[in-house]
């Protein structure tokens, strides 16, 4: 500090600051002028007696003389530079300017940046609104600009009040439940957020679970979906799980098994209308080819995917191609009314839970009659 | 249930505590001192605890001692108890494993086996929610239905599950006397200590890559007024005692100033192994997996079965412990001039 100080009083004083040494040599009477009224460094404060000054600078100077020999440019010259440089008029104007006006602006953005790293505000599952926003604009593109979403029934959701969607699960990659979600959080009326319950394996990996948690996924089990519709949310469910999302390309739009019927159970256990969901696109966007099994297990995946493009073009291979997507909601199926005492009944459960299955496959098939084109609708 | 609840003195009744300088023990002592309707409190530890006054009269009982149930059991009859509060467990993971085994589980059984001879007409257990154990597939929140995995691996973990198996022994053997488990949330607070409060002391603590888990708090002063409630007021069961709110593991951290040293997990759990045999980390790699998965306990019956309403959230318990520490170290808490309360 003290010596920046005491090179600018050099500097500005006209004396040529060519020579290293002249610097130098000026120095030992203004250091000690200068040094009660500047904090002294520590290096200073070793020598206080202005004749020790001198040789101490003169010994730095020869150093200084010796690595400018050797280096193109020493440190001090550059530094001697910039300090003549900014007693040019114009120059010092703009140092002022940056000084007095831009150093505090970049200040208050440094301290905007850490007052957002602070604890931010999360729900009891470890929902982070703030996290999401920015994902929700990128959601947005890909709904209305590359997958030109369409969506049906979306009166069918109710506006408030718990509610169970019931999907099929296709595509490889889960862009299907963030689809239904951003449909539902952009179109519908009410612009609710809906909660998907995700495969148990995403806790296993690193990153993922996370990242899923953050964003408002929820680990599928009952005690979490129960929770979930307690809370009045609305909940998305795969019922097929990874085998639904996990099929071949040649098995496309063919509903898998739904489980063990957990979604009826979890119905009938809320007291949550099931709205039926069939979503048509999401096959084509990523059709998987093959399974690597035994790639995946050290890592915590249930497989890894190998698509035209996936292990072929790395990373790229993640993009989904442009197919035009439909979701259609399908009316409410009313569980609870005609079923209040079928949680024992496994077999009625079943029955429930398979007639489910048909209606949405029914709509996926009314769809695909309608479609012309993979890429155009 | 309830027999003694509100302001009145309520019905009077005799305390025994075993732990009694561990500090829930002292804090317990304390509050009872204080409350008129307690006559008297038989400490039981191998040295007396300090904030006995005039009810308390101290008794050495050294739990890894074989006899020490028959010991026990004589001074829960003589006194007359009614009363009796296992707390003689061990906050920080031990080096001497097998010590600690015959003190918590061996000394669990014992004592169990004491109150049913002297048929003491309630016992009161402290627990902690790391009973659950972190796992994947643990639910967002652990019901206290939910099974008591525990950390195969660790055992200051499992030697807490063998208490808590001993309880449930106990309550069946006798189905006439009140048993209740109080598992505590990580318990934190300014004077509070324990693994967990010391790896917080430090300015770099360990993190998962990839891994922030969901965490919860309770306030040590809501640990002593459950406690209380539980030993004035009849709840038979289980109970999760937690702080409300949840925090991610990161945000603990920050709201602290610490700096969270990321550790990849397949070298994390060999090298907290190693650094906890060369006493130099608070606890064994197992308790990783605390800082890996969520293990957050749901409160519901708490407040619906035991009525207990915690004080303090999650957020105000860590930060009363960092509060401490700045306090005691004469610094400025980093992160908890920004919003921290």
């Amino acid at each position: 500090m003290a010596s920046r100080q005491r090179k600018k009083r050099a500097t500005a004083g006209d004396e040529p600051p060519t020579a290293v040494g002249d610097d130098g040599a000026a120095d030992p009477s203004t250091a000690a002028r200068s040094e009660p009224e500047s904090e002294p460094t520590g290096e200073r404060e070793e020598h206080r007696d202005p004749e020790l000054n001198r040789w101490a600078d003169a010994i730095r100077i020869d150093s200084d003389v010796f690595e400018s020999k050797t280096e193109i440019f020493s440190l001090e010259e550059l530094r001697e530079r910039v300090a003549r440089l900014g007693t040019q008029p114009g120059v010092r104007e703009i140092v002022r300017f940056v000084r007095e006006v831009g150093l505090p602006r970049i200040e208050r953005l440094v301290a905007r940046w850490l007052a957002s790293r602070e604890v931010r505000e999360i729900d009891d599952f470890g929902f982070e609104p703030a996290f999401i926003e920015p994902l929700e604009a990128v959601a947005k593109w890909f709904h209305d600009n590359y997958f030109r979403v369409e969506s049906r029934g979306l009166e069918h959701v109710p506006d408030e009040g718990r509610v169970l969607i019931v999907a099929n699960h296709s595509g490889t990659l889960p862009y299907d439940g963030a689809m239904v979600v951003t449909a539902v959080r952009e179109q519908h009326p009410s612009h609710r957020r809906v909660r998907a319950l995700v495969e148990d394996f995403i806790y296993h990996v690193p990153y993922l679970g996370t990242l899923m948690t953050r964003m408002g996924a929820v680990r599928a089990c009952q005690e979490n979906a129960v929770r979930l519709l307690e809370h009045d949310q609305a909940t998305l469910v795969f019922p097929e799980g990874v085998k639904g999302i996990g099929k071949l390309f040649k098995k496309r739009y063919r509903l898998q098994r739904f489980g063990r019927g957990g979604a009826i159970r979890l119905a009938i256990k809320a007291r949550a209308p099931i709205v039926p969901c069939a979503i048509v696109g999401a096959e084509e966007s990523m059709p998987l080819l093959s399974k690597v099994g035994w790639l995946a297990r050290p890592l915590g995946l249930p497989y890894i995917p190998v698509t035209p493009t996936l292990p072929l073009l790395g990373p790229l291979g993640l993009i989904p191609y442009p197919t035009k997507w439909t979701i259609d909601f399908g009316p409410p199926i009313d569980i609870p009314s005609y079923a209040a005492d079928a949680l024992d009944d496994r077999v009625l459960v079943n029955r429930l839970n398979e007639q489910v299955r048909s209606s949405i496959q029914e709509m996926i098939d009314r769809r695909l009659r309608e479609r012309r084109s993979v890429f155009f609708g | 249930m309830s027999k003694a609840s509100g302001d009145g003195p309520g019905r009077p009744y005799r305390v025994a505590l075993t732990g009694a300088r561990t500090f829930f023990g002292e804090r317990l002592i304390a509050a009872l001192e204080e409350d008129p309707a307690c006559e008297h409190i038989a400490a039981l530890d191998i040295r007396p605890p300090e904030s006995g006054r005039t009810k308390t009269r101290f008794s050495r009982l050294d739990l890894t001692d074989p006899s020490s149930d028959d010991q026990a059991a004589q001074v829960l009859k003589d006194d007359g108890i009614d009363v009796l509060c296992h707390l003689a467990f061990l906050a920080h993971p031990s080096h001497a494993s097998s010590w600690a085994h015959e003190l918590e589980a061996i000394g669990s059984f014992y004592i169990m086996n004491a109150a049913a001879t002297a048929k003491v007409p309630k016992v009161v257990l402290r627990s902690t929610t790391a009973v659950y154990g972190a796992h994947p597939t643990n639910p967002a929140f652990l019901t206290e239905r939910h099974l008591l995995r525990g950390e195969p691996k660790s055992r200051w973990v499992m030697d807490k599950v063998a208490a808590e198996r001993e309880l449930a022994r106990l309550r069946k053997d006798c189905p006439q006397m009140v048993c209740t488990a109080l598992r505590f949330g990580m318990t934190m607070g300014p004077t509070v200590r324990s693994w967990w409060s010391r790896m917080l002391t430090r300015q770099s603590v360990p993190r998962l890559m990839g891994y922030d888990p969901m965490m919860q708090f309770l306030h040590e002063d809501d640990a002593v007024d459950a406690l209380l409630k539980a030993v004035r007021e009849d709840h038979p069961g289980d109970f999760n005692v937690v702080a409300p709110g949840t925090l991610y593991y990161t945000d603990v951290l920050k709201l602290g100033g610490r700096v969270g040293v990321p550790m990849p997990h397949l070298l994390g759990y060999s090298f907290g192994n190693l650094l906890f045999n060369l006493q130099l980390a608070d606890a064994p790699g197992t308790f990783l997996n605390y800082l890996r998965y969520t293990w957050v306990a749901d409160d519901r019956r708490m407040r619906e079965q035991l009525g207990f309403s915690p004080r303090y959230t999650s957020r105000e318990a860590i930060v009363a412990f960092y509060q401490s520490l700045a306090r005691r170290d004469g610094t400025q808490a980093t992160g908890l001039a920004r919003g921290a309360v």
